[in-house]
């Protein structure tokens, strides 16, 4: 694990004060959204042919390049649904980095609602990146414990730059 | 196959026909596997358990991926979903059944497009709640 000197002092300090432990993961959240920042989605058509087959979806548009040009696009496309799971991929990559430094302090993420919205359609053959930006965690209190509330805002681009998707996210980290 | 459907015949207050889904444990391995899912919470039943679940629970974005599928397959039209918000509520574990029913809240039209705007739940089929939410739609004329 790589962060950057500033984050490990504020780490090496963390005390049990919930200031502290909020700082820290704030700045380690930031070190990690910068790590995958403009990081690619990996897209890969066999995969999207075995999502199909899970969730039953036979729209042509996702398996057959002819009927999707003629629907009017530039070859198959990603079905809307399967973009969430790809921006999770990058968000789980952010916790895998900050996950060994709070592992002594946070018990499990829950994933509690999400936004998505669509601006573009994406073709298969596209190429893909990501851009994540966190908000800085708050503490609250549940009826199953203590957690801290942090959203992830993801932006979806598109080999011309252009933005084809946000997705927001909701999580909560049990502690 | 049907054709589009006719939003000229829509209205307000209109259902939108349910939809089941059964999550079998071996298709949702194969969901984890091909989004590289990493949460113990949605592979690991101890972990689960340690947290109060009573087994592995669905991840949301699995959950989520099925309601564009529901509202394109009702409107049979492609790229006509602009916006999904989803709230999670009790965990769905694997094989289990839900369905997803939903009504037109509101239905506005401009000279291009109809802009549906659609509220929608997703229960087990004991009617505990799993998910909420609102999506909008934009169909051009």
């Amino acid at each position: 694990m790589v962060l950057k000197n500033g984050t490990l002092r504020v780490i090496n300090r963390m005390n049990e004060s919930e200031s502290t432990l909020e700082q820290s993961l704030h700045l380690a959240l930031k070190e990690a959204e910068s790590e995958f920042d403009f990081a690619p989605l990996d897209v890969k058509e066999k995969e999207i042919e075995t999502f199909c087959s899970i969730i039953n979806d036979f729209n042509p548009v996702y398996h057959d390049s002819e009927v999707a040009k003629l629907s009017g696009f530039k070859g198959k496309i990603i079905p809307p649904g399967y973009i969430m799971s790809l921006a999770t991929q990058i968000i789980y990559k952010i916790f895998i980095k900050i996950g060994p430094l709070f592992a002594s302090k946070i018990r499990g993420v829950i994933h509690v609602s999400s936004e998505v919205e669509y601006f573009k359609p994406m073709p298969i053959e596209n190429t893909y990146k990501i851009s994540i930006k966190t908000s800085v965690p708050k503490k609250k209190e549940g009826s199953k414990g203590s957690y801290y509330k942090i959203f992830f805002k993801t932006f979806v681009y598109d080999d011309i730059k252009e933005i084809t998707a946000i997705d927001n996210h909701l999580f909560f980290l049990k502690i | 196959m049907k054709g589009k459907l006719n939003i000229e015949g829509l209205n307000a207050g209109d259902p939108i026909p349910k939809y089941g889904f059964f999550i079998e444990k071996k298709n949702y391995r194969k969901y984890n596997r091909i989004i590289r899912e990493i949460n113990p919470l949605h592979i690991n039943k101890k972990f689960a358990q340690n947290l109060g679940f009573r087994d592995v629970v669905v991840a949301g974005n699995f959950i989520y991926t099925l309601v564009p599928k529901w509202l394109i397959d009702w409107i049979n039209q492609n790229n006509v979903v602009k916006k999904i918000q989803i709230k999670f509520h009790e965990p769905v574990y694997v094989d289990e059944k839900f369905i997803i029913s939903g009504k037109i809240l509101e239905i506005l039209k401009d000279r291009l497009s109809y802009q549906l705007i659609c509220e929608f739940q997703i229960e087990k089929i004991t009617g505990e709640l799993t998910a909420n939410g609102i999506a909008e739609l934009v169909i051009p004329i």
